[in-house]
């Protein structure tokens, strides 16, 4: 398919080609009324092409791209081409303020980001963290859902123009390095239970939403556990495996009798070496942590910072602003029992506050 | 010349449709110019308050047109509209900030943000001031030691290798000025508390031991008046309210108990069990009271008034044997009061209510009917003579009299169907007599 510019081109030569210099005045008359009219036609059919531009397309500046969309392309494509990334789409489409594009439009194509932190003048950006716990294959529980239930809530997802994104991608946005889709969602699974193997990461694939699985390492290879071996095949599909400690203990609790020392020793223990027996076999970072239960507090958080986790995540149900506390994320838990209706109602993902 | 008019038409009407149909009228309020559709979006977004994505469509248009004054002017312009607004409103957010209005200053940096992204002071107060720090940074300062830090940080010198960890030092080493630690703040519950404390603490403990719950509890208080949050003091307060609520209830004093436990913290072992006793007991303990003022009117004859309140508690709890045993010993006495005087058939009647095994209920009911029967009796023979003497309406007046004190007495109801037959017959013969 050629571009209106081409067409204008090639139109401009054949108009050239038949229009005999010797005509007769009134006949010149007509010729050239049609002639206007012919390019006024086009001037206002064509997008930004009536003159041609001063400039050959694309312009590379620091700050953008100008881009004359080509045969086939998309916005996803335009955003791989240019921005490195499908999913940026949506920026190209706000700066334009269009929905679609077509063969020979002409765009500018942002280089950075404009809306870090996901603020515009009427609110801000707020990304919901999922959080399951077991699925099964026909029952579901208040723990437990079922397979038919997670896969429709993922059609949901998938049909209603949310985009799950990874843990990096969602500690990227809340350190405002990086912008995330209007429709940013996080998927999380604690624990490791086997049926995320079996159940939940068919359905992930086929949708192709990355997600990540908490695991305490000390259940990992126990019956219904996940194995190592299944570990590393999700986390070579997009799936990321990291940290719920080693032994899913209550971090906030002392023991009864013990010194500071001791909690801290073992503070150390569930959170160092949770981290690096994940990092030995699955051979990737592990720098997010998820408190067993939820539960964190000052001195748990300052282990976790030091010993390297970017994150926490606790249950507290909400959506996430970038400005929540990297330690404290909030993640709701959903529950067997929950419809549609109730499991949108953990969708939130924008806040409506005048910011001018 | 109609060939390439054709021609011409033909290509324009072909290609209208097919080059662009479906943008045309986009297209058309785009007025053809890249350049000139990126300004009006430039404008649009600067009316929106979108600036940075117009400073980028002004760049755009610039890039396009280097000669258009306005583009250039415009990129200045709205470069230093956000500057200047992001620092107004940083300067807001950090007003609001130091009057404690956090939510407020959270606002007035967002809008900061959103004007700059890169504003650093807005971003470190959204992301670090506006949350509580887990730790704090200390510069160490000459003479300080790991030890004299942990006293002036925590209360507790004894949490010296805690910083020693944090910092990665060793806890023996030395520690050199100028140096910048990181202290993590411990929640209360990890803390020592200060030596005062302690000593109270242990002493209101030892009172408890000894089961001095009032000196112990006033030891507590004072605990509490300055950390009202102190947990230790907290749990042993709760103990002691729980051992005092233990002690009132096996005195009985069920509503002091239970003042007691509401002061206990919910979660304690055994609170709420206890309360649930305690307010059994209160149920009890206000049928008990009602109970011992029917004693006191059955004592004081008031036996109609003793009746009732009995009448009272068995409604409530029939099965309560108390109160059976008392509505039976009110029944004797109301009997006994009717057999005084003489009304032996309503006393029967009473004294039927009543268990036959208490006192002499049997006897009682046994003698009053033998009287009543004696009666029957008298009845009866003043019901033969008024026969003999033929007046038969008296005779059968009597008889009944005797029947309805004697139901058995089935001479009296033959007696009374003899005396009807013959009234009967006299009556036909009077009639038949008649003229």
């Amino acid at each position: 398919m050629k571009s209106s510019f081409d067409i204008w081109k090639a139109s401009s030569r054949k108009i050239r080609g038949h229009i005999p210099l010797s005509a007769p005045p009134a006949a010149c008359l007509v010729t050239v009324a049609l002639a206007a009219v012919l390019l006024l036609a086009f001037a206002g059919c064509s997008r930004f092409s009536s003159h041609r531009p001063k400039v050959s397309v694309p312009i590379k500046t620091s700050d953008f791209f100008i881009v004359t969309v080509a045969d086939n392309q998309d916005l996803p494509g335009l955003a791989a081409k240019y921005l490195g990334d499908r999913e940026k789409w949506w920026q190209i489409a706000a700066l334009n303020n269009v929905t679609r594009v077509a063969s020979g439009d002409i765009l500018v194509i942002p280089r950075r980001d404009l809306h870090p932190g996901g603020l515009t003048p009427q609110g801000y950006q707020t990304v919901p963290v999922l959080a399951y716990l077991k699925l099964a294959e026909k029952k579901s529980g208040r723990l437990v859902v079922a397979r038919s239930v997670f896969e429709r809530q993922m059609e949901f997802l998938h049909q209603n123009g949310y985009q799950p994104v990874s843990i990096d991608r969602l500690v990227d946005y809340l350190n405002m390095k990086r912008e995330l889709p209007p429709k940013a969602v996080v998927i999380t699974f604690d624990n490791g239970w086997r049926s995320v193997y079996k159940i939940a990461y068919p359905i992930l694939k086929k949708y192709r939403f990355p997600a990540t699985v908490f695991i305490y390492t000390n259940f990992i290879g126990a019956p219904k556990a996940l194995t190592w071996q299944q570990l590393r095949e999700m986390s070579a599909h997009g799936i990321s495996i990291q940290s719920q400690t080693l032994s899913l203990p209550n971090l906030t609790r002392l023991a009864p009798d013990a010194r500071l020392q001791d909690h801290i020793m073992t503070l150390e223990r569930e959170l160092g070496q949770s981290k690096a027996l994940i990092q030995k076999n699955i051979g990737k970072p592990c720098n997010y942590l998820a408190y067993p239960f939820g539960k964190t507090n000052d001195l748990v958080i300052a282990m976790a910072k030091k010993f390297g986790y970017r994150a926490g995540f606790t249950l507290n149900r909400g959506s996430n602003p970038f400005f929540v506390d990297n330690f404290k994320i909030r993640r709701s838990m959903i529950y067997g029992h929950y419809d549609l209706n109730r499991f949108a109602k953990n969708l939130k993902v924008f806040e409506p506050l005048e910011l001018r | 010349m109609k060939r390439p008019l054709c021609l011409i038409v033909a290509t324009c009407l072909a290609w209208m449709p097919a080059g662009c149909g479906s943008t045309f009228s986009r297209l058309k309020a785009s007025m053809g110019s890249p350049a000139r559709h990126w300004r009006d979006l430039a404008i649009a977004k600067q009316e929106e308050d979108r600036l940075g994505e117009a400073i980028v469509l002004w760049q755009a248009v610039q890039r396009l047109e280097p000669d258009d004054k306005d583009a250039g002017k415009a990129i200045i312009e709205l470069k230093k509209t956000a500057r200047k607004r992001a620092q107004q409103h940083f300067l807001k957010g950090v007003s609001a900030y130091q009057q404690g209005d956090f939510a407020r200053a959270r606002l007035q940096f967002l809008i900061a943000l959103r004007y700059r992204h890169d504003h650093r002071g807005a971003l470190d107060y959204l992301k670090n001031r506006l949350h509580r720090k887990e730790q704090v940074s200390y510069r160490i300062r000459k003479g300080d030691s790991l030890s004299s830090i942990a006293y002036k940080t925590y209360k507790d010198a004894e949490l010296a290798p805690v910083i020693a960890y944090f910092n990665d030092l060793d806890p023996r080493g030395p520690i050199f000025p100028g140096k910048v630690l990181v202290l993590p703040t411990l929640p209360d519950e990890y803390l020592k508390p200060p030596s005062a404390i302690q000593q109270l603490l242990a002493e209101a403990r030892r009172k408890f031991g000894q089961g001095d719950l009032a000196g112990a509890l006033a030891l507590v208080n004072q605990i509490g008046a300055g950390n009202p949050h102190y947990e230790q003091a907290r749990r042993l307060a709760d103990k002691v309210y729980f051992r005092q609520a233990v002690e009132l209830m096996q005195r009985r004093q069920f509503w002091e108990a239970l003042e007691r436990l509401k002061r206990v913290r919910p979660g304690f072992k055994g609170r709420d069990k206890a309360m649930a006793r305690a307010r059994e007991n209160l149920k009890s303990q206000a049928k008990e009271d009602r109970l011992k003022l029917a004693r006191k009117l059955l004592e004081e004859g008031a036996y109609q008034e003793a009746r009732t309140v009995v009448e009272e508690i068995l409604t409530s709890d029939p099965g309560n044997k108390a109160a059976r045993a008392l509505m039976d010993a009110t029944n004797y006495a109301i009997a006994n009061q009717l057999l005084a005087e003489g009304k032996d058939q309503e006393a029967i009647s009473v004294l039927e209510t009543i268990d036959p095994a208490y006192e002499d209920t049997a006897v009682l009911i046994n003698d009053a009917q033998l009287r009543l029967n004696a009666a029957a009796e008298t009845h009866y023979r003043n019901g033969v003579k008024y026969f003999l003497n033929e007046e038969l309406e008296l005779a059968i007046e009597q008889w009944q009299a005797a029947l309805r004190l004697n139901p058995s007495l089935d001479k009296a109801r033959r007696d009374i169907a003899n005396a009807r037959r013959l009234l009967k017959k006299l009556d036909a013969l009077e009639k038949g007599a008649s003229p």
